[in-house]
Formats: C-alpha cells, sequence, structure tokens
C-alpha cells in the first residue's frame, strides 16, 4: 500500500504524492521514517529536511517547523514554511544567512532576536541543504511534480 | 434639441467613462481569479488543521486544550473585526459587509469594540460614531501570512487578556464571481459560539465540518505540544481565510459594478449618438429647404428668363427675383427713346437696320417707323446706296417691320422677327 504525502503550509499546498513508498520527516523528537502502515501519530516538526522516496526517485524538501498527521496510508505535513530543497538558491540564502546573523549580533528587543534566530536558523538550513544537493551532483533523481511557485 | 456640439461632447465623456470602468473591469476580472487561487490553496491547511483540532479535542475528552479554544461562560465585551476595500467602485460591496457587522452587533446587543480593515469600512464606522478601536489598511493585493500577523496579534491579545469575551469577522464570502455573501465568521474562541448561533444565526458562516477521527492518535512530544503549534497557526489562517474571500469578493464585486457602468455607458452612447444623429438630420433637412426654396425661386426666375428669349419678349425677361438675383436683360426697352434720337424712333429696333443704317435713313428725312413703312422696297434702298452703303438683304422686310412698329405693335413685331433669318423671310 503506498503512502498519500500532503505538504501544505498555510498559503498554499507545496506538494502531493499519492504513492510515495516512505516519507521522513524532521519530528521534534528526531527524524522518522515513515513506510505504509504506520501506527496514527500526530507530532511536532523541527528545522529539517523532508524526504519523500518512490521508487528509486526521491524529492526533498526543507521544512522550518509545523505539524504532521500520519495515518497507515497518508501523511499530511502541515508546515509553517517549506521549500523544495532544489529549488533553494545558494547565493540567497548565504545572503539571508549573513543578514539575519548581523541581526542576531545586533541585539533588539527580544521578540526582534527570537525572529533574528529564527532567521538564521532557517538561512542556516537552507544552505546545509542546498550544499548537500550540489555536492550530490547526478545521483539524485526528480521525477515527482512540484509547484515551482514561491 | 440640444446643440450638436454639446451632444457630441456628451458623448465623448461618456465613451471616455465607458473606457476607464472596461479597463478596471479587465483588471479585477485578472485580479478575481488570483484571490480565488490563494483561497484555495490556503483551504488545505485549514482543513486539516481543523480536523486535527477536532481529533485532539475529541481524543483527550476535553483534558488537552489550549486558551484559544475554550468558550467562555459569559459574554460581556465581544470585538467586530470588519473587513472592506480600500477603495471604492465596487458597487455595494462595502455598504451590504457594513450592514451585515451592525446587524449583528444589533442582535448580540453588548459592547463592541470594532476593529476595521480596509479605509472604506473605517471612515463609515468612524461616521458612525462607534467604538473603533484598531484600523488596518493598505492590505498588499497579495497578503501573505505575515502581512495580516499584526491584525491576528490584536484580537488575540484582546481575547488572552480578557479584555473581549468573543472575536468575529464580518467579511463577504466569495460564492462564485457572480454571488458574494456578506457573512460574520465566529473567530474566537475557536470552539462554538453559543449566543451568537442562538440570535444571529442567519448571518453566521457554517463552520467547517470534518469528520471527526475515529483514529486514536499517538502525540509526540504530547498533545499540549501539537496543540500549542498548530492553535496559533489555525487562528492567524482563519482571519486570513477571511481576508483573502473578501479580497476575491472585492474583485468580483468591483467587476461586476464596472461591467453595469459599461453597460449603461454603452446605452447611454447609443442614446446620445441616435439624438445626436436626429439633430444633424434635423438641421441637414431644415439645409436643404433652405437651398431647395432657393434654387426653385432660382428656376422660375430662369424658366421665366428662358421662355422670354425663346419668345423674344424682353420686357417679360426683366424678372426680378425676391432681391435674389437681378436678372438683367441687355435688351433696351422698346419705347425708351435714346438720347441721340430724341425726335425720332429707335430704327434699330427693325431687324437689319444697323446703327449706321439707321443714322442713314434719319439723314434723308426718315426718321419714325411710320415712314419707313411708306416707303417702297426701291426707295429705301435707293436712300442706303445713297449714303454710300451696301444693300442689305433684309430690306424687303423693313416696310414691313415698321408697320407694326409704327403701330405700336410690338408683339406683332417680335412674332414676325421669329420668323425672320436674319431680317429676310426664309425661302
Amino acid at each position: 500500500m503506498p503512502i498519500h504525502v500532503e505538504l501544505v503550509t498555510q498559503e498554499r499546498k507545496v506538494f502531493e504524492e499519492r504513492n510515495a513508498d516512505m516519507v521522513i520527516i524532521p519530528a521534534s523528537e528526531g527524524e522518522m521514517g515513515i513506510l505504509p502502515h504506520h501506527a496514527p501519530i500526530l507530532t511536532t516538526l523541527t528545522f529539517g529536511e523532508m524526504v519523500v522516496r518512490k521508487g528509486n526517485a526521491e524529492e526533498r524538501f526543507a521544512i522550518y517547523g509545523g505539524v504532521v498527521d500520519v495515518r497507515p496510508d497518508k501523511v499530511v505535513v502541515l508546515a509553517d514554511t517549506a521549500e523544495s530543497a532544489f529549488s533553494i538558491s545558494v547565493e540567497a540564502a548565504e545572503a539571508a544567512r549573513q543578514r539575519a546573523s548581523k541581526l542576531v549580533a545586533a541585539g533588539g528587543s527580544s521578540e526582534a532576536n527570537r525572529q533574528a534566530t529564527l532567521e538564521l536558523r532557517r538561512a542556516e538550513l537552507a544552505l546545509k541543504l542546498s550544499r548537500k544537493i550540489a555536492s550530490s551532483g547526478a545521483g539524485r533523481l526528480r521525477i515527482l511534480k512540484e509547484d515551482e511557485e514561491d | 434639441m440640444p446643440p450638436l456640439k454639446e451632444v457630441r461632447n456628451r458623448i465623448k465623456s461618456v465613451r471616455n467613462i465607458a473606457q476607464i470602468t472596461r479597463a478596471l473591469e479587465a483588471v479585477s476580472a485578472s485580479r478575481v481569479r488570483r484571490a480565488q487561487a490563494r483561497v484555495l490553496a490556503s483551504r488545505a491547511y485549514a482543513e486539516k488543521a481543523w480536523e486535527i483540532l477536532l481529533n485532539i479535542q475529541h481524543a483527550s475528552g476535553g483534558a488537552a486544550s489550549h486558551p484559544l479554544l475554550i468558550g467562555r461562560e459569559t459574554v460581556n465585551n465581544i470585538m467586530l473585526v470588519v473587513i472592506t476595500s480600500d477603495r471604492g467602485l465596487a458597487g455595494s460591496y462595502n455598504t451590504n459587509v457594513l450592514r451585515v457587522a451592525e446587524r449583528f452587533e444589533e442582535r448580540m446587543n453588548k459592547p463592541t469594540q470594532w476593529v476595521a480593515v480596509g479605509r472604506k469600512g473605517r471612515d463609515t464606522l468612524i461616521r458612525s460614531g462607534v467604538n473603533v478601536v484598531a484600523e488596518f489598511s493598505d492590505l498588499p493585493a497579495d497578503p501573505t501570512i505575515a502581512s495580516i500577523a499584526p491584525i491576528a496579534r490584536l484580537a488575540i491579545d484582546a481575547y488572552l487578556s480578557g479584555e473581549v469575551d468573543e472575536v468575529v469577522v464580518a467579511y463577504t464570502d466569495f460564492i462564485n464571481i457572480l454571488a458574494q455573501r456578506p457573512v460574520v465568521k465566529a473567530w474566537l474562541p475557536l470552539s462554538t459560539h453559543a449566543e451568537a448561533n442562538r440570535v444571529a444565526a442567519d448571518l453566521l458562516k457554517d463552520a467547517p465540518s470534518v469528520s471527526e477521527g475515529a483514529l486514536s492518535y499517538e502525540y509526540e512530544p504530547n498533545a499540549a505540544a501539537v496543540l500549542e503549534e498548530i492553535v496559533p497557526r489555525f487562528t492567524e489562517l482563519q482571519l486570513y481565510q477571511a481576508i483573502l474571500e473578501a479580497q476575491a469578493s472585492e474583485h468580483a464585486a468591483r467587476m461586476s459594478a464596472m461591467r453595469n457602468a459599461t453597460d449603461n455607458a454603452t446605452q447611454l452612447t447609443a442614446d446620445l449618438t441616435l439624438e445626436y444623429n436626429k439633430a444633424r438630420q434635423a438641421s441637414i433637412t431644415s439645409e436643404i429647404l433652405d437651398i431647395v426654396g432657393g434654387a426653385n425661386a432660382l428656376q422660375e426666375s430662369v424658366d421665366k428668363l428662358t421662355e422670354a428669349i425663346l419668345s423674344g419678349d424682353f420686357s417679360a425677361a426683366q424678372v426680378k427675383t425676391n432681391g435674389h438675383h437681378a436678372v438683367e436683360t441687355p435688351a433696351p426697352a422698346p419705347n425708351k427713346k435714346g438720347k441721340s434720337k430724341k425726335e425720332g424712333d429707335d430704327l434699330t429696333l427693325i431687324e437689319g437696320i444697323g446703327p449706321k443704317m439707321s443714322q442713314a435713313l434719319i439723314a434723308a428725312g426718315v426718321d419714325t417707323f411710320a415712314k419707313i413703312a411708306s416707303k417702297t422696297e426701291d426707295e429705301l434702298r435707293a436712300i442706303i446706296q445713297a449714303a454710300g452703303m451696301s444693300f442689305s438683304p433684309s430690306i424687303s422686310t423693313w416696310a414691313e417691320q415698321a408697320s407694326y412698329a409704327a403701330r405700336g405693335d410690338w408683339e406683332g413685331l417680335k412674332s414676325l422677327q421669329a420668323t425672320l433669318i436674319a431680317g429676310r423671310r426664309p425661302e
């Protein structure tokens, strides 16, 4: 039995695949690999990489927090923000990281500082994932469709 | 009938208006589609989140909860968020949603804090003197969760602090491109709003219905953590969706308003064009009448003149045409005496007698028509030859012509002359 995977954010549906073989999610308690017939579980997500495998192809996403609803035949990821790891621009991520680290260094109100720290974590994750993809080179296969927006 | 120029100017200005409204309609049409797509895009998360919330509440038997989920026993104060547009030209879009909001407030009959989203609503609310605690305008055309977060923050803070016990959102639900329905959505708390349901159920938007999962979930790290993660997001999303729906409705309302305006302008242009053409036709007709009248008068005098010329009656040819043109005939009046011939008749009236002949005849004492009539052809010929002039072939008819002239029978002379060719009887 395949898994029906949905990745949605508040603003849009990022990705949907009805026939995935395996899903790896960055749960707050550690990475979880989900195969069909998984026990129902609701868990929060941390910043990390989500991988959807189908056959020998895989799709990767950067997930920046959220919740996941796991059922035996379905995985619904409600992400705060998410983007395809393949569409991350290394330059943009690096620029964002530098901007955020400056803000963190500058301090400011606790709320502003919290925002800046989050921003920094996101930029670092994006950078990490984009480098990983770049170094893996031609080894990857992208056969799954995804929404190119954002 | 108004002056032509005035009608023309009106047609021009109405056409310009039609052009503008048509452009606005096209812009709104494309925006409706985009706003609609955004509503649909965010619906997936909302449905899922709502489902999860219900599941958690169901599974925990009410044990796991979140302040935003718990309704209060008594509702003392309410907050009413009204979503309107920043700009007008959207027909009755803003009026409708404001009316629904006001009706809801009346039914609830509780102290109300108003939050205006959109300039139009703000202006109306402030004018009507209600308690407007905050206003948000200039939302981006393509709003994100981040751009509406301040509004959500304000409402959530007011609710959590106990300042208000219920928050509702009045906005316009986008049903389809032709139909939008102003509704009130119970927002905070996220559970049921018993009182609002009781007094104003017809104004309320139905809560999303999802199957309460029969699944028994495991929670990781625990139910409260999952709720903590999902409730604020879901709360924001409720408002975000209301704003997206409102924006889609606004563009749809503007589109139909502008379509109506364009249709009206087209109709008005047609009416004015008809009026313009009528006025133009009337002026052309009157001009033609003028010309025809003038031409008829002219034709009459020309006809008379032609007739006169053909019949040789120059007296009749001297026709004055009502001051238009005086048709002057070169022929002198037959009875008018020449200045140099005071005593005698004007002998040149006889065909064949020129000024020289006439002088020769007068010199010979023949200075009246009667005298010519009394002379024979030979006598006349002798006078001409004596004067050293050559014989005139018309001489044979001189006496006859002169006899008419002598009698004063000009008509007779004329008809005789009409039969002569160069003064001679035709062979």
